[in-house]
């Protein structure tokens, strides 16, 4: 059939080469997705904005720590440096930039599953030695790969500049474990999210739809739990009550993201820059709350994409 | 050997029964899987990709059970189905690449099977073309190289020539036929569309209603029948029937001057008896040949049970 070109031999012939690998498939396609989405100019563009609040918070740091004291500003440098808890700055890090980490999630997850279940992509990956969990596997891989690597790039920037500079304001005495333990809060975050948006993206036939949905999933949920714990601020209610809207405050997928630095970083906030009330401040969650609000959806999100992804169409 | 044998194999999708008590051997070779739309041909292939599990019965691919041993079964076999299916936004190039990665190939030597494939079925020219872009035709053709990256023993074809013009049949075909008579690859041809089975298959099994109506060589079927004759007279003749019938020959039918009639015995004998008869009664026989039905006889023969 083909042409056997002047330079090499194209024609066809059957492959006697080395054995076929065994097993594995799941690292194939993650490694795919990743250097697909690794091409993507937006994909860094994001990430460097959603790191903004590390730059500044260096850069602050920097000026307040060179030049404060020569502009007789010693108190304040002082005061800045007595105040600042620098492991809830990687979770304010988190908190100023979620919503370009949305927008990065949502560019590397919402299509994973559906822009394959709208071209039928699925006939090719499970007609290959490829089980449903190697598929699942591997393009909850990627995605998680791809946005860990975005929060974590900004984020062990800060935390390399802050070891080299402001070791003597207590970065690594302060606690001696946060490294790990940011490592691990960055981990659950993202495996948290990589699991919503792969359970998502699993239900649609378009990446378009499958982000919609995530994006309003995100925003209406944000927006139901964070108002009851702003009303109850603003009213001066009863303790009792006050818990019981800090409760509802973790009910959503920020929520829970936050609940999960909480508590990896045995922390409840705090504010850097301004000496505000720790009232502002919701505590961290109990352990049923913090289950109830990672476990639960997370769970949800698998069922649905191992119930949803078949080589075959249901009949009923 | 056969490559792929089915012992009473029933598929139901809930109450509805797909394929019920099917049995087969599939031989080395082009085999064509012919059966009209809806009669479960495509659940079979399903099945012996181990998408489906079988309610009862057991099958074998290549050695290997069906239902136990599918991911072992599919990294022997190539399946080109019969929906437009593509992994967007790739060229032909990265995503016939990245079908032999899943398949287990090594990336390097993916990449390098990947243009020979893409030579192979006529998309050297377009390989770094994005697939979306690719015409039905072109779209077909991925679908084969996608299927044959990874050097399969055995290929499953799902309606490969669905959607192509005339032109682009022909050459499918030809692709087809050349990947089995000539690279020692056995094909199992899945169509509704008998020409394209008579063109490239050597045997055939017919399956209607989820059922295994008719297996056999296509030569067989097509009824190359040494019983059978056909003889054109010059103008109709019933004194010639009635001496036909006294020789021993039946009359299987009539058209016009045209008769085919049966008997016992070889092509020769037949003959012989046929000038008899014609001699003793008068009359002039234009012409006279083997007694043949066409596949399609075969089949509707088959599929009306």
């Amino acid at each position: 059939m083909a042409n056997s070109g002047p330079l090499s031999d194209l024609s066809y012939r059957n492959y006697d080469s080395s054995p076929v690998a065994k097993g594995g498939r799941w690292k194939v396609i993650a490694r795919n997705h990743i250097m697909r989405m690794f091409k993507l100019k937006s994909y860094w563009i994001l990430m460097v904005l959603s790191g903004i609040h590390f730059l500044i918070l260096a850069a602050a740091t920097y000026f307040i720590d060179s030049f404060a004291g020569n502009m007789g500003g010693e108190k304040f440098a002082e005061t800045f440096f007595g105040r600042i808890v620098w492991r809830d700055q990687f979770m304010s890090g988190f908190q100023v930039g979620h919503f370009l980490l949305m927008a990065i999630l949502l560019l590397v997850g919402a299509g994973a599953i559906a822009n394959d279940n709208r071209s039928n992509a699925l006939l090719v990956y499970l007609s290959k030695p490829c089980t449903k969990r190697d598929y699942l596997f591997g393009k909850f891989a990627g995605i998680f790969s791809l946005f860990f690597t975005a929060l974590a790039i900004p984020a062990a920037f800060f935390y390399f500049y802050g070891m080299m500079n402001y070791r003597e304001h207590g970065f690594i005495s302060d606690d001696p474990f946060m490294g790990v333990k940011i490592l691990l809060a960055l981990v659950l975050v993202s495996a948290y999210q990589a699991s919503i948006i792969l359970g998502i993206s699993s239900l649609f036939n378009q990446g378009r739809l499958a982000g919609a949905t995530y994006a309003g999933l995100y925003v209406m949920s944000g927006l139901f739990a964070g108002l009851p714990s702003v009303i109850g601020n603003a009213n001066d209610v009863s303790a009792g009550v006050q818990q019981m809207l800090d409760k509802i405050h973790y009910l959503s997928i920020f929520g829970g993201c936050e609940a999960i630095y909480k508590t990896v970083l045995q922390t409840n906030g705090s504010f850097a820059m301004q000496d505000r009330s720790s009232e502002m401040l919701v505590a961290r969650p109990e352990v049923w709350l913090l289950l109830l609000v990672t476990v639960v959806p997370v769970g949800l999100a698998w069922m649905a994409a191992i119930r949803k992804v078949r080589a075959v169409e249901v009949v009923k | 050997m056969p490559v792929v044998t089915l012992d009473h194999l029933t598929v139901q999708y809930g109450k509805f029964t797909a394929l019920r008590d099917f049995s087969a051997s599939v031989p080395e070779g082009c085999v064509g899987l012919l059966g009209p739309n809806g009669a479960g041909k495509t659940t079979l292939l399903k099945t012996l990709l181990g998408f489906i599990k079988p309610t009862s019965g057991s099958g074998n691919v290549l050695g290997m059970q069906v239902g136990v041993a599918g991911p072992e079964i599919r990294a022997a076999v190539g399946y080109m189905p019969e929906q437009d299916c593509h992994i967007p936004g790739m060229n032909a190039v990265q995503f016939v690449t990245y079908a032999g990665e899943l398949a287990g190939l090594p990336h390097n030597h993916s990449l390098r099977r990947a243009h020979e494939v893409l030579e192979y079925v006529g998309l050297g020219e377009a390989r770094y073309r994005q697939i979306e872009t690719y015409s039905t035709g072109m779209k077909q053709r991925i679908k084969l190289a996608q299927a044959l990256v990874h050097g399969p023993q055995l290929l499953l074809l799902d309606e490969p020539t669905n959607g192509l013009d005339p032109k682009g049949r022909q050459e499918m075909l030809a692709l087809v036929r050349d990947v089995s008579a000539n690279k020692g690859v056995n094909v199992l041809v899945c169509s509704h569309l008998l020409p394209d089975i008579e063109r490239t298959c050597d045997s055939v099994v017919v399956i209607a209603q989820g059922q295994m109506r008719l297996q056999g060589n296509v030569a067989t079927l097509k009824g190359l029948n040494v019983t059978s004759i056909d003889a054109e007279l010059r103008e109709t003749s019933g004194a010639f029937i009635q001496k036909a019938v006294e020789l021993g020959f039946e009359l299987v039918h009539a058209k016009g001057a045209e008769y085919r009639l049966s008997a016992v015995g070889s092509q020769e004998e037949l003959s012989a008896k046929v000038f008899a008869a014609a001699n003793a009664v008068g009359a002039q026989v234009r012409g006279l040949k083997p007694g043949q039905k066409s596949l399609e006889d075969a089949f509707m023969e088959a599929i009306d049970g």
